[in-house]
């Protein structure tokens, strides 16, 4: 679950840098809203994130907003978001094989 | 907790967050100010949907959860004293290490003929689980008694080992009745090898450095890590065994000399850092090579008894 969770958080900022709020939200509109994440438990995987060297945090104020903390992905983070990735997809390809086998039984 | 106003159930949970951190200031505040902002924004949508303010604010701070549990859980993600004057302090710390590290590490070397794989091991096993505690943010898992402890564990083992080393240095030293002063010859084999209670502290610090490893936060500073102590070995290593090979060459050459009959080495005895004794007989010689890369010891070697050893 916390892998998946990580994987999840990587891909989205992947494809732009996101503040947290703009994660959850991102999170929510995209998946059909079946991954949703508690904002209370997003910022320790933030951090957590951050500490592993996968992700960098940089404090930004956009012209019409507050002050926000900004994540992004490093170099590092695309190598295990890449990694991860594709071990979830040949995870969920043999998982789909077994259920689609077992159901022709 | 509804019952409150509004704003002050917001405050409420702010205290509650704040006093469960347990992190350095600075990074309390930057930690409060960034789930406060992202509480607002969502907040602000809440109400856009729809929502009145404090159904919104009920909403929001239910879904942050335990504010204790959260400040608990943050702490863990924060490395523990790595800022202000304890940053400093630590990494002027972790910067005298490696120096005297580098140093004594050296010396051992100079001290020793040949290469010691557990030795080596073992020292770099040490010195750099040292290195790897104290210098601030590299390792620490949950909280800082997981950085202290490998700490304790590795000045024990630098004491231990340091002290079993000065042990070996025995030699014997012979002085003729015509006031001739022979060649000290050790009474401890070589090359060095350490006493079977050295040996097994010099295997627990390279597995302590192994555990270190494993316990590092991120992935490049084990690659550094490793980098940095693979060149410092070849470094150290490769100018010794350069050195070594030069004293092996000159020992030949003179054994080639003592061979083919020749009793006298004029000019050889003049070269500074050389002392080079021929028996009587002619037959045989000793030969006291100052090191070139540590001048406090010499390369010594005895064609009679056909042993090399390290005076220093």
């Amino acid at each position: 679950m916390r892998s998946s969770a990580d994987l999840v958080v990587l891909t989205l900022l992947a494809s732009k840098p996101m503040y947290g709020y703009e994660i959850l939200v991102s999170l929510s509109d995209r998946g059909n809203g079946q991954f949703q994440f508690k904002q209370g438990t997003l910022y320790p995987l933030l951090y957590r994130l951050e500490r592993e060297g996968w992700i960098r945090a940089k404090w930004e104020t956009p012209p019409s907003a507050k002050k926000r903390k900004v994540y992004s992905l490093t170099r590092e983070g695309r190598k295990v978001q890449i990694a991860r990735a594709s071990e979830w997809a040949r995870f969920t390809t043999a998982v789909n094989a077994i259920l689609k086998e077992c159901d022709h039984e | 907790m509804s019952e409150l106003p509004i704003l002050e159930r917001f405050d409420s949970y702010f205290e509650g967050l704040e006093t469960a951190l347990r992190v350095p200031e600075s990074r309390k505040r930057e930690i409060l100010d960034e789930i406060r902002g992202d509480l607002r924004n969502q907040i602000h949508d809440l109400r856009e949907s729809g929502k009145s303010e404090s159904e919104a604010v009920d909403l929001v701070l239910a879904e942050m959860g335990d504010p204790a549990l959260l400040g608990h859980q943050l702490s863990e993600t924060v490395a523990p004293f790595s800022t202000g004057p304890v940053r400093v302090i630590r990494y002027l710390a972790a910067g005298g290490l490696i120096v005297w590290s580098l140093l004594l590490l050296w010396t051992f070397r100079a001290w020793n003929y040949g290469f010691s794989p557990l030795v080596t091991l073992g020292f770099l096993g040490f010195h750099l689980s040292l290195i790897l505690v104290i210098w601030p943010g590299i390792v620490w898992k949950k909280n800082w008694l997981f950085g202290l402890l490998p700490a304790g564990v590795a000045l024990g083992l630098l004491m231990v080992t340091t002290l079993l080393g000065a042990s070996t240095a025995s030699t014997s030293i012979e002085i003729s009745l015509d006031g001739e002063i022979s060649a000290p010859i050790p009474t401890t084999p070589e090359p060095y090898r350490p006493p079977p209670e050295a040996t097994v502290f010099l295997g627990g610090s390279a597995l302590l450095l192994g555990v270190l490893f494993i316990l590092m936060q991120q992935s490049r500073q084990r690659k550094f890590a490793m980098v940095a102590a693979a060149i410092t070995f070849l470094g150290i290593e490769g100018a010794f065994f350069l050195e070594e090979r030069q004293f092996r060459k000159e020992r030949d050459r003179l054994q080639e000399l003592t061979t083919s009959g020749v009793s006298e080495f004029p000019g050889e005895t003049k070269r500074p850092g050389v002392r080079i004794n021929v028996s009587p007989e002619g037959d045989a010689f000793s030969l006291h090579w100052s090191r070139p890369l540590s001048s406090g010891f010499s390369i010594c070697y005895s064609s009679e008894s056909d042993r090399i050893w390290i005076n220093d």
